[in-house]
């Protein structure tokens, strides 16, 4: 029982965790190389993609001609962004400005001989395999390949989560302080006093049968002449 | 229609939120009464009639004052922040 317990508690931490960094948003320096539109399968991966109902249209084989940025991390590694409007409700970016960002990220394009640096603000993942993408949200020009802005959007996204746990636990507390705790003392009350009602009505009909059974033999001894006590 | 469905969402989850808290804030209140009461009568600070007339009246009060209103906050704070979002996303 207890491994179970700490099985699924880890499981559901990593869960937390993933979903945390899946969809809080994330800070890149790279070096944009191309930005395109592309037709693209989208498939069992929907879920990695905007809704369908946000700026793209989907075609009959459920493809979509969805804008992509390519860039190069300082370490010469490759990073593709997509660049899709993420609609209303999940997740909540409410970005409606992707043609403008993609006028942007062209107007910023460079080669590796003449390199001019950005830092793109993002959420998702790039897995290759699964052919997903993290969506563009935002983008600024900063001084080098070692310029890292400090990632205060996430940072104020978990503080404000924090705090709503806080919340919750105390609320939680609060709860059981005044709520469940005298209900089941209440119940304890109760069951008490059933209790000891059961006991003496037990003790009566002890006593009745006892008191009973010595009638029975007191008569039973006037047959052998012993007189009644 | 998006952005009806979106209205109808955070409104949903903000009124889930203000019952909650104004739950939560009473109680609070109520058990710091409840404190109150047994420091002013320390002879009997246990449930009584008169405790409980006395919580009565001093939450009659404070379901008019300051602190009771500001949790209406919570349909204002998550609204202006979906605002600032769409601004710092789509207009900075």
């Amino acid at each position: 029982m207890r491994t179970v317990q700490v099985v699924l508690g880890v499981a559901f931490g990593i869960l937390v965790f993933l979903f945390l960094d899946y969809a809080l948003p994330s800070r890149e320096t790279v070096r944009i190389t191309n930005t395109y539109n592309k037709l693209t399968d989208i498939g069992w991966n929907r879920i990695f993609y905007a809704a369908a109902d946000t700026g793209t249209v989907e075609n009959l084989q459920g493809q979509r001609d969805i804008r992509f940025i390519d860039t190069v991390r300082p370490n010469g590694r490759p990073l593709v962004f997509r660049n899709e409007d993420t609609g209303t409700i999940w997740p909540p970016y409410f970005k409606y400005d992707s043609s403008n960002l993609h006028a942007v990220a062209g107007d910023m394009k460079s080669t590796s001989d003449n390199p001019r640096w950005v830092n793109i603000t993002s959420y998702g993942w790039r897995v290759s395999f699964l052919s997903i993408y993290p969506n563009a949200i935002s983008i600024r020009l900063v001084a080098g390949p070692g310029d890292e802005p400090m990632n205060w959007p996430a940072m104020v996204v978990l503080a404000i989560l924090g705090a709503l746990l806080f919340l919750f636990w105390r609320m939680w507390n609060q709860f059981r302080e005044r709520s469940i705790a005298p209900m089941v003392s209440r119940a304890d009350r109760a069951i008490d006093r059933a209790d000891a009602r059961m006991d003496s009505a037990r003790d009566r009909v002890a006593a009745e049968t006892r008191q009973a059974r010595g009638r029975f033999t007191g008569w039973l001894g006037t047959w052998r002449g012993k007189p009644r006590r | 229609m998006g952005l009806i469905r979106l209205a109808v969402v955070v409104l949903a989850i903000e009124a889930l939120f203000y019952g909650l808290i104004s739950v939560y804030v009473r109680s609070l209140r109520r058990e710091a009464l409840e404190e109150a009461w047994a420091r002013r009568n320390p002879d009997r600070p246990g449930d009584s009639p008169d405790r409980r007339r006395f919580v009565r009246l001093a939450m009659a009060g404070f379901r008019r004052s300051l602190a009771r209103r500001l949790i209406g906050l919570v349909f204002v704070l998550p609204t202006l922040a979906i605002i600032v979002v769409v601004w710092l996303v789509n207009y900075d």
